[in-house]
């Protein structure tokens, strides 16, 4: 064994390691600039979907979606398949209910969706969803290649994506214009404004400085929901702050961080499929100090609402405000 | 002291036990003093000193606050701990199963115990017992207990006239493991939204420590590490070959298994509270090698402390590297390892490691 | 010393050794030979206790074979196969203290006679100046005298030798073989080994076994063992057989072209 042989490889190997580190920290840094240019991206499209959708056109239309592509329809839909949640909650908001033919496997809002056909889940079962011959696919961006698919297969599929309120709003004209029920989508928006503006008012003489910390768990692992995504924005808008909104989207926070942060309410989304979550979280030895667990205000929210870009967000809002303010909503 | 000239390995067994064991300290410094709360170093030391009976007295507890008190004795100092102790019984028993199937790519999940233990965890996510017969405890409880299933079927498709070829108990291992993967993967196409947790689990994770899963699992990797370091010798003895090591009277197939069981046993309580975290079973004897040659009577002990700092190194960046977010630790050890891994490929002078 | 006794073995079917009987006695050099396939190794192996005979019984003064432990077999007896040592890096001070490890209880490390065994032997062998080389460092030829001079540390009464002098060149042959014979002398120690090489068994082995098809074809001395009709009729050639003219014991010849009649 000769020596410099070994020391020219100890530097390759520090060298090697120091690499690996670079690429590391690099990787984090690619990360989160897609997610910072995303939502002007989508500020552009949305403005294109809401000057398309004012104009009260009757059939045919043409519609720019959230993939970027040119959806034609010529005359209003009649058999709907939605392979996202959100949609259907939408387009039964819209009362497009009894034109929908087809759900996803993950649908349970509203009850009605029960008796409709499923076409699959994670993977969407193509075949499934020719068979029952829609006139009009409703999707979201993470179908991925299925959007593709269905399009080769000759089927109409509006790809549709919203990241905050206003988008949501925009997301109803679209859908509404695609199948003409501008009317009803017109009273839906004023109907979810009312509410978004009641739980303002209601929290609007919260001071600046007296705003309540907010803890939002979305798994036990501590999961949490960054700056970018509706359990945010939702929070921002019960005049409370987001302990993770210095992070960007969904992501996993360190312990010891949302404790030196004190939550002064925790809610959780995953009670529907952990029972007791709230309890376990009040059980945990290390979170005695932190004064949500210490007054008991932890609390589980229904996750489909707060994560689903549809009506129901609003609702969410009132249930996390009254959760955050009790006795701004006593009065 | 003649004696111990005569018996160079002892003094270099302490030598570099004594170098580790300040790495090992090293390490765990630099991991309590960093977090994404904002401590101060000196804070720290004042907490742990007042959490020391002897110390006390003398610290003033008003000094700090309860959260960063909680912060560094239940939160960082647990995940120490449980960092430590997996990160020895990864490497012990990556040394044991590279020595007895004389393979230098063995690891410790080589004969399916992580798959057996990722199974059991997947199935109590699944079917959301995690408040089962056993508490807290029922995620770590069957996912071992699979792992010893998983071993236990290996180990019985493996004898074949009561004997264990090395060959057939690999080949054996790989079976089971492809198996027991399709189960896995079974589980996570049905899991719909328990997936990121199991998904959660199957990366690794140091996360969420408690003290009570170190001072549980503890015990036995510190047992089995010392069992196994009693064969020692007799894996010297082997790695000169199977026939030869028979003749000097080693009884190899039954030491053999016996090495097997305890270096299964240990893995499958490290991964019962960790899950599984790649690279660092496999890495580590490696690393030892690089260092104090391949004895194994040497090798066991540096291993044990090599692979206790490298995964609270790890650990420590996978929760400082992206503050506030945490990684999972397995990255970290792959990036870490696998360049170091084509670095020993590399410098390798012959094809016995 | 060793007592063998109608053994038998079979695998699959096929008898590889049948009833073999043979003794040797204490300091007595017994060599095997036998064509390719004749089932030296087999017997080697039984011999050595890797296997067990499907009939007939090995006594080991007068005891059983199967009656001794691992360690105690290996105190009693040292087995050079065919193996060889790995080229492992340990060294081969190292090397030679594991034929130690009979004598060594699992919590005790290596005594003081232990190293004075040791350093005695590596002084015997000549390996004292390489005592701290590793073995992945030694020719062939030199792991085998680290593998002899272990199983010497091994201080047994019978030593069982595979082939020792295959790969070596005839110096090194001569020479290993040389130290085996002193050190049987010194320890009036009993070998069993097996040769390939007929004039090498014949010089070195008081009695020989010539085998055939697993059977004992022939056992005793040189003289009354070799014989040109039966290496014919075993080995398919046909021998000249002249007499050494210093040991007084007979060689073997051999010729590219058989000897028209």
């Amino acid at each position: 064994m000769n020596k410099r042989f070994f020391s020219k490889n100890r530097l390759w190997m520090a060298l090697l390691s120091l690499l690996a580190l670079m690429i590391l920290v690099a990787g984090c840094g690619d990360q989160a600039s897609p997610a910072d240019q995303a939502p002007a991206e989508e500020q552009q499209q949305q403005q294109s979907q809401q000057s398309e959708s004012e104009s009260q056109s009757s059939f045919p239309v043409t519609i720019t979606d959230a993939s970027g592509y040119e959806v034609v329809i010529e005359e209003e839909p009649q058999r709907i398949v939605s392979v996202i949640p959100s949609a259907t909650e939408t387009a039964f908001a819209l009362g497009l209910g009894d034109r929908i033919v087809g759900v996803s496997d993950w649908d349970n809002y509203p009850e009605e969706v029960n008796e409709k056909e499923k076409i699959g889940g994670l993977e969407i079962n193509t075949e499934k969803v020719l068979s029952l011959e829609p006139d009009l696919v409703l999707a979201h961006p993470t179908n991925g290649e299925a959007i593709g698919v269905l399009r080769e297969l000759g089927l109409n599929v509006l790809v549709l994506d919203a990241n905050n309120l206003e988008e949501v709003y925009a997301l109803i004209n679209t859908m509404a214009k695609a199948t003409g029920s501008q009317d009803q989508a017109a009273a839906l928006i004023e109907q979810m404004k009312q509410v978004r503006d009641e739980v303002v008012k209601a929290v609007s003489d919260v001071p600046q400085d007296g705003r309540k910390k907010v803890w939002v768990e979305v798994s036990a692992e501590l999961y949490t929901a960054g700056k970018g995504t509706f359990i945010d924005e939702l929070i921002t808008l019960a005049g409370a702050e987001n302990v993770a909104a210095e992070v960007e989207g969904w992501v996993q926070m360190s312990e010891e961080k949302v404790i030196e942060k004190n939550p002064d309410v925790i809610l959780t989304t995953y009670g529907y499929y952990v029972p007791d979550a709230a309890d376990k979280i009040k059980q945990r030895e290390a979170w005695q100090v932190v004064s949500a667990v210490q007054n008991g205000h932890v609390y589980n929210i229904d996750s489909d609402s707060v994560t689903r870009p549809g009506p129901r967000l609003v609702n969410a809002l009132k249930e996390m405000a009254q959760y955050i303010y009790p006795e701004q909503f006593e009065r | 002291m003649d004696n111990l000239r005569k018996r160079p390995w002892i003094i270099k067994t302490m030598g570099w036990s004594a170098v580790l064991l300040s790495l090992l300290v090293v390490m765990a410094v630099w991991s309590v003093s960093t977090g994404s709360a904002d401590i101060s170093f000196l804070t720290v030391w004042k907490i742990i000193a007042g959490g020391i009976p002897l110390f006390t007295s003398w610290m003033d507890p008003s000094s700090w606050t309860d959260a960063e008190e909680v912060i560094v004795w239940q939160i960082r100092l647990p995940r120490i701990f449980l960092a430590a102790i997996v990160g020895m019984g990864l490497a012990v028993a990556g040394v044991a199963f590279q020595g007895v199937l004389r393979n230098p790519l063995a690891d410790p999940y080589i004969l399916g115990v992580s798959s057996g233990a990722a199974f059991g965890a997947a199935l109590v996510i699944l079917l959301g017992w995690q408040q089962g017969w056993f508490g807290a405890w029922t995620l770590p409880i069957t996912a071992f207990a699979s792992a010893m299933l998983t071993l236990l079927i290996v180990y019985r498709l493996a004898l074949i006239r009561h004997r264990i070829e090395m060959d057939t108990i690999l080949l054996a291992g790989v079976v089971v493991q492809s198996f027991v993967g399709a189960a896995l993967s079974f589980i996570l196409a049905i899991s719909n939204e328990h997936m990121q947790q199991i998904v959660f689990w199957l990366m690794g994770s140091l996360a969420l420590s408690k003290w009570e899963f170190g001072w549980v699992v503890a015990p036995l990797v510190v047992a089995g590490s010392l069992i196994i370091w009693f064969f020692t010798r007799e894996l010297n003895i082997i790695a000169l070959g199977e026939e030869s090591a028979y003749h000097v009277g080693v009884e190899v197939d039954r030491i053999r298994i016996v090495l097997l069981v305890m270096a299964s046993l240990i893995t499958g309580a490290a991964v019962s509270v960790s899950g599984t975290i790649g690279f660092v079973g496999m890495i580590v004897p490696h690393i030892a090698r690089f260092l104090v040659g391949s004895d194994h009577r040497i090798l066991l002990p540096v291993s044990a402390f090599l692979g206790a700092s490298l995964l609270i190194a790890a650990d420590t960046l996978a929760r400082s590297v992206m503050d506030p977010r945490e990684l999972p630790i397995g990255v970290i050890t792959a990036f870490l390892g696998a360049p170091f891994f084509a670095f020993l490929l590399r410098r390798r002078k012959n094809k016995y490691f | 010393m060793l007592d063998v006794k109608g053994v038998c073995k079979s695998y699959d079917g096929n008898r590889v050794l049948d009833d073999i009987t043979f003794e040797v006695k204490r300091g007595e050099c017994l060599g095997i030979i036998g064509p390719n396939g004749s089932g030296k190794s087999t017997l080697i192996r039984i011999l050595s206790a890797m296997e067990k005979p499907d009939q007939g019984e090995i006594r080991i003064h007068q005891v059983p074979i199967e009656k001794f432990t691992a360690k105690e077999l290996a105190r009693t007896m040292a087995v050079l196969s065919q193996g060889g040592l790995q080229p492992y890096p340990v060294t081969v001070e190292e090397a030679v203290m594991m034929g130690r490890y009979p004598y060594q209880k699992w919590y005790r490390q290596e005594s003081r006679e232990d190293q004075r065994v040791v350093q005695k032997i590596l002084q015997e062998t000549g390996l004292s100046e390489m005592a701290d080389r590793y073995l992945d460092e030694l020719s062939g030829g030199e792991r085998q005298r680290v593998a002899i001079a272990r199983a010497m540390a091994q201080e047994p009464d019978i030593m069982l030798l595979d082939e020792p002098t295959t790969f070596l060149d005839i110096g090194y042959q001569i020479s290993l073989l040389n130290r085996l014979k002193e050190w049987q002398r010194k320890n009036a120690s009993t070998m069993v080994m097996v040769l390939h090489d007929l004039n090498l068994a014949i010089q070195y082995c008081d009695r020989i076994l010539l085998m055939e098809k697993g059977k004992v074809c022939k056992w005793g001395s040189g003289h009354e063992v070799i014989d040109a009709a039966v290496l014919h009729r075993i080995y398919g050639v046909r021998p000249v057989i002249i007499e050494h003219p210093q040991l007084k014991v007979p060689q073997i010849i051999l010729q590219s072209e058989p000897v028209s009649s």
